[in-house]
């Protein structure tokens, strides 16, 4: 009934992405956490830090990759001071997937690792469920990703430019979110090169409009409420 | 043929919290109920873990009443080792801990943690029943959440929760302006959701301390 569905755990129908360009990674997400039919949360943080140079997207059970996430930030960082220097990609992403594979029977995660290190530059690993590992030039995951394997055929090139990775990834997220009611919200894009990590979010509206899709404008509440619409993006 | 025997039960029931500069407002409803049946007018679903620190709670009141039980217990030895009680962000943690404990048999608990933090200001905490969780500067559980968080979503003014890092998600609304808008929220989702109504209990924690408030719902 409705009501099973409102207090069903947290999963992130979601659609992830990580592509690799000349200098780095860049990895995406949206931003709905579904419960059933209702969206608990619009504005979610699907992209987690696992340490300062590697960043984890996150989709399938919230509790589940909230959990793994946590434990493999802890490894990296007994890791990192054991080892004298920062972790590597290739680690990071091997812990994931060790507990992703030896819990198989247990948990519900796809997850995809993106990150920079001095010995590999920038490299993107996908583990889906069942703890598989994959090193790809570019990964897409979640229930929106189903829309995107034809899109990525056509579109991806090795060696593009930062500016070309990341509209490629915006254009990407948002193609999805069209078409999976899973997915929605806002784009949030990480960054991850030789320089550091930047993170940017592109709100709905700036998002083009594919197919059949409608301009968005503002809620007739705000029209009658007249003169200042309620500011809701500022801090 | 059909009906199994379930361990869970669903008691009904609503929950809000919301996190102000300086204050805290956990809120819920007394009624508990079973099925189209009604327990009691007069049950309690919030919990004071710490001093800072209250939990409210829906679903399964048996297992709600078991992981409070649990914290407050958990809350105890904190304090005999560390000679201090937990901060809300602790509690926090703690609570989803102890929720992903039981990952394969869960407590059917829709849990809002609300208090303040280190700083003084308030916080809330949202949850699943496994144990996923985040801050956040309102949030509210229960059967009459779906009706409830649309109208807070429009209502507080709070930095929107899209921005990244959502730092201060605290609404610039005052003590009683908060207050009000709970009052507000709980009548409507009275009038809406057979599973609420009775009475409203409003915890509200800031620095002097915590105090309740207690205002009747519609009974029907």
């Amino acid at each position: 009934m409705e009501d099973m569905n409102l207090n069903a755990p947290h999963s992130m129908g979601t659609t992830i992405i990580g592509v690799t360009y000349a200098g780095g990674v860049i990895l995406g997400a949206d931003s709905r956490t579904s419960t059933g039919m209702y969206v608990a949360n619009r504005a979610s943080d699907k992209i987690t830090q696992l340490d300062d140079n590697i960043y984890l997207c996150r989709s399938g059970s919230a509790a589940d990759t909230q959990i793994i996430s946590d434990y493999v930030r802890y490894f990296l960082h007994q890791h990192t001071i054991q080892q004298g220097q920062p972790a590597t990609v290739k680690v990071a992403s091997n812990l994931i997937r060790l507990l992703s594979y030896q819990n198989k029977s247990m948990l519900q995660a796809g997850m995809i690792v993106g990150g920079w290190d001095k010995h590999e530059g920038g490299q993107i690993y996908s583990i889906p469920l069942g703890g598989t590992i994959l090193k790809q030039p570019f990964a897409i995951g979640g229930s929106g990703s189903s829309y995107l394997y034809g899109f990525f055929d056509q579109a991806w090139k090795e060696e593009m430019t930062k500016e070309e990775a990341e509209s490629l990834v915006v254009k990407a997220v948002s193609l999805a979110i069209a078409r999976d009611g899973a997915s929605g919200g806002v784009v949030r894009t990480v960054t991850i090169n030789a320089d550091g990590v930047t993170r940017k979010f592109y709100p709905g509206d700036s998002l083009p409009l594919w197919h059949d899709e409608v301009v968005a404008h503002n809620s007739f509440l705000d029209i009658l409420a007249g003169s200042s619409s309620p500011e809701p993006m500022s801090t | 043929m059909g009906s199994r025997w379930s361990p869970y039960d669903n008691n009904g029931g609503t929950c809000v919290a919301i996190a102000g500069a300086n204050y805290c407002v956990v809120a819920a409803d007394t009624r508990m109920s079973t099925g189209y049946s009604i327990l009691t007018r007069e049950y309690s679903k919030t919990c004071k873990l710490a001093d800072k620190c209250v939990l409210a709670s829906s679903g399964f009141q048996a297992d709600v009443r078991a992981l409070q039980k649990n914290l407050s217990a958990k809350h105890l030895f904190y304090q005999h080792q560390h000679n201090k009680q937990m901060s809300c962000p602790a509690m926090g943690q703690l609570l989803s801990n102890t929720l992903y404990y039981k990952r394969f048999f869960p407590y059917y608990a829709f849990n809002v943690l609300g208090g303040l933090d280190n700083e003084g200001k308030g916080c809330v905490f949202t949850y699943d029943a496994v144990g996923s969780y985040e801050r956040v500067g309102y949030s509210t559980q229960g059967s009459g959440s779906s009706l409830i968080m649309p109208v807070l979503d429009n209502q507080l003014k709070s930095p929107s929760p899209l921005l990244l890092p959502a730092k201060d998600a605290i609404t610039p609304l005052s003590e009683s302006e908060a207050v009000d808008l709970v009052k507000d929220v709980f009548a409507s989702a009275t009038e809406r959701d057979i599973y609420t109504g009775d009475k409203v209990e409003i915890v509200i924690i800031n620095d002097v301390g915590i105090r309740r408030e207690y205002i009747d719902l519609r009974k029907d």
